[in-house]
């Protein structure tokens, strides 16, 4: 049981990080971004690759924020300079990325990170060996060094994003989303507040799949699939569940995540074949979606009085 | 100094039933002006605002503004030196933000590009004052979501908003159409004290001829993408309501627009 909730927490935060991401594009700027399904297996591959090649894998997170965030761009750009609609650039994004992502592979669908040294690599905490305090770092760091290492994460860019939002950058991101015409009256050009947002967004998704690397100890081709409605499914479960409290956006995400990965878990182990996995995804989203407009219709009516 | 210079304007150009609007078209505004602009809906009242801001561009002619040409520059450009106050309430203001959110962002017009902090809470104090002179109660809600407050609440903040860089011209589009009688009539006081205690150049669009004729140094009136009277000074003070009803009578069939 222990170790089922540690679980739960391990990947619901590898989720968190990405359905941050989609927070992003989707609820503060207001796009659907589909590129998310390319992103997030690029990130992993990058991170895979430099790994394979004997490079820090801290280095390796940092290619493939860098890689998603280039990608980010190229959605932004087919979007604001093209004049393409969103949902189609990042249907574009995504396609091309498979290629892409099978060029950096270096035309392997699959990479195998069994022998190497990643994120969670425990072997230098050794130094302390000969220390007071190594039985304590042996029984209670080394077993749960992941989830240390993964929360750790998670609150860091929980708490870098949520400083963002508060500056002017971040206060012309949440604009766009609310009233994009305003960006424009306020002297700036939409388009590049837009192309930052999806840089923002998808690196940080990118950022996710090379954790997932590391995580998973391999990188697959298909690790994209479905990512773009987990990421809203969390998101929407998130502030469906804690829409009446005051808490920050981000903290209903990470909680978004890490419940809906408690469903899945649960539903695993209760017998479900996990190949129905997408399919309950599919499920949680209509749910939280339904749930929250029916909610959101709700408050509004009660709202709406007063002024009416 | 504002100039529109042999302004050309037809919409539906290749279609087989075009529309000329403007047929080299001339407005000079000078500095500290506020002009009231009236004429029929399609006269070219609004197409002049779109034209000045860059929704909309001129076939052919040009927007000078201060000597400077307009017409090669961008949209949020343009938005640098001009505030716009649109008839939708909405339209103004950011709904999820607070009042002291909005506010903050508008003091900060053109110069949000960067990673400093978005609310200027050393500016609460001033922002406060600033509301207390709409008299509207709102220094009391800063930290009310916008979008939970009345129409003629946020019009009224969207006008702060627009004023509040001491903008070069400000552009009033029939900014109190949408409200009720009262709010309508408080929004065009509101107006017309911070147009004259910050002389900026004013450009108002106005379907209500009350309006029109009790504020402003300066009326135009627009038929079909032509100007037919243009007054100001003394000649403007004794305009009186008859006088633009008969001519309105005089170039339109229908004036249903009597207020």
């Amino acid at each position: 049981m222990f170790r089922f909730i540690i679980n739960v927490i391990e990947q619901g935060s590898l989720y968190a990080i990405l359905s941050i991401g989609v927070m992003i594009s989707y609820r503060i700027v207001g796009i659907a971004d589909l590129s998310v399904d390319g992103t997030y297996p690029l990130g992993a591959v990058v991170s895979a690759v430099v790994i394979l090649a004997g490079g820090s894998p801290w280095l390796a997170l940092v290619a493939s924020l860098i890689a998603g965030a280039l990608a980010g761009c190229v959605t932004g750009l087919f979007h604001v300079k093209l004049k393409i609609s969103s949902l189609l650039s990042g249907i574009l994004v995504m396609t091309g990325l498979y290629s892409i992502n099978l060029m950096i592979a270096g035309g392997r669908s699959n990479l195998s990170l069994l022998n190497e040294t990643t994120l969670f690599d425990t072997t230098w905490l050794s130094m302390f060996e000969n220390t007071t305090f190594f039985p304590f770092i042996e029984t209670m760091i080394i077993p749960f060094y992941r989830l240390i290492v993964m929360v750790l994460m998670v609150l860091i860019i929980k708490w870098l994003v949520d400083w963002l939002l508060n500056t002017k950058l971040g206060y012309l991101l949440k604009v766009t989303g609310d009233n994009e015409s305003l960006v424009v009256a306020l002297g700036h050009d939409v388009g590049k507040v837009k192309i930052i947002a999806l840089a923002l967004a998808n690196g940080l998704v990118a950022l996710s799949g090379g954790v997932a690397a590391s995580v998973g100890r391999y990188y697959d081709i298909s690790l994209g699939t479905g990512m773009v409605v987990m990421g809203l499914s969390s998101v929407m479960l998130g502030t469906l569940l804690l829409r009446k409290t005051r808490v920050k956006l981000t903290t209903m995400v990470i909680v978004g995540s890490i419940v809906y990965r408690l469903i899945v878990a649960v539903a695993i182990r209760m017998g479900m074949d996990p190949q129905y996995m997408k399919l309950i995804t599919v499920v949680i989203f209509v749910i939280a979606i339904v749930l929250n407009n029916a909610s959101f219709s709700f408050s509004i009516n009660k709202k709406g009085e007063p002024h009416a | 100094m504002l100039r529109f210079n042999k302004i050309h304007k037809t919409f539906n150009k290749n279609s087989d039933n075009p529309l000329h609007l403007y047929d080299n078209l001339n407005v000079q505004i000078d500095p500290g002006e506020f002009v009231s602009i009236i004429g029929a809906n399609g006269s070219g009242k609004s197409t002049l605002f779109n034209i000045l801001c860059g929704q909309i561009l001129a076939d052919q002619g040009d927007v000078v503004f201060d000597g400077e040409q307009f017409n090669k520059k961008k949209v949020y450009e343009r938005f640098k030196k001009i505030s716009r106050v649109y008839q939708d309430p909405v339209a103004g203001t950011s709904p999820s933000l607070t009042i002291l959110e909005n506010l903050s962002l508008a003091f900060d017009k053109g110069k949000l590009m960067n990673l400093k902090r978005g609310v200027h809470k050393e500016k609460v104090s001033d922002f406060k004052a600033l509301l207390k002179t709409l008299d509207l109660g709102l220094e009391e809600k800063m930290h009310v979501k916008v979008g939970q407050l009345s129409g003629g609440q946020r019009q009224a903040l969207s006008l702060l908003m627009a004023l509040m860089n001491n903008p070069k011209v400000l552009l009033l589009d029939e900014h109190t159409a949408a409200l009720d009688p009262k709010s309508s009539e408080t929004i065009m006081k509101l107006t017309d004290k911070m147009v004259a205690d910050r002389e900026i150049t004013t450009l108002m669009v106005t379907h209500n001829l009350q309006h029109a004729l009790d504020y402003g140094t300066r009326l135009i009136m627009f038929h079909e993408g032509r100007i037919i009277f243009d007054v100001k000074g003394t000649d403007k003070k004794q305009l009186t309501r008859d006088d633009l009803i008969s001519l309105f009578m005089e170039y339109n069939d229908f004036f249903v627009e009597i207020v």
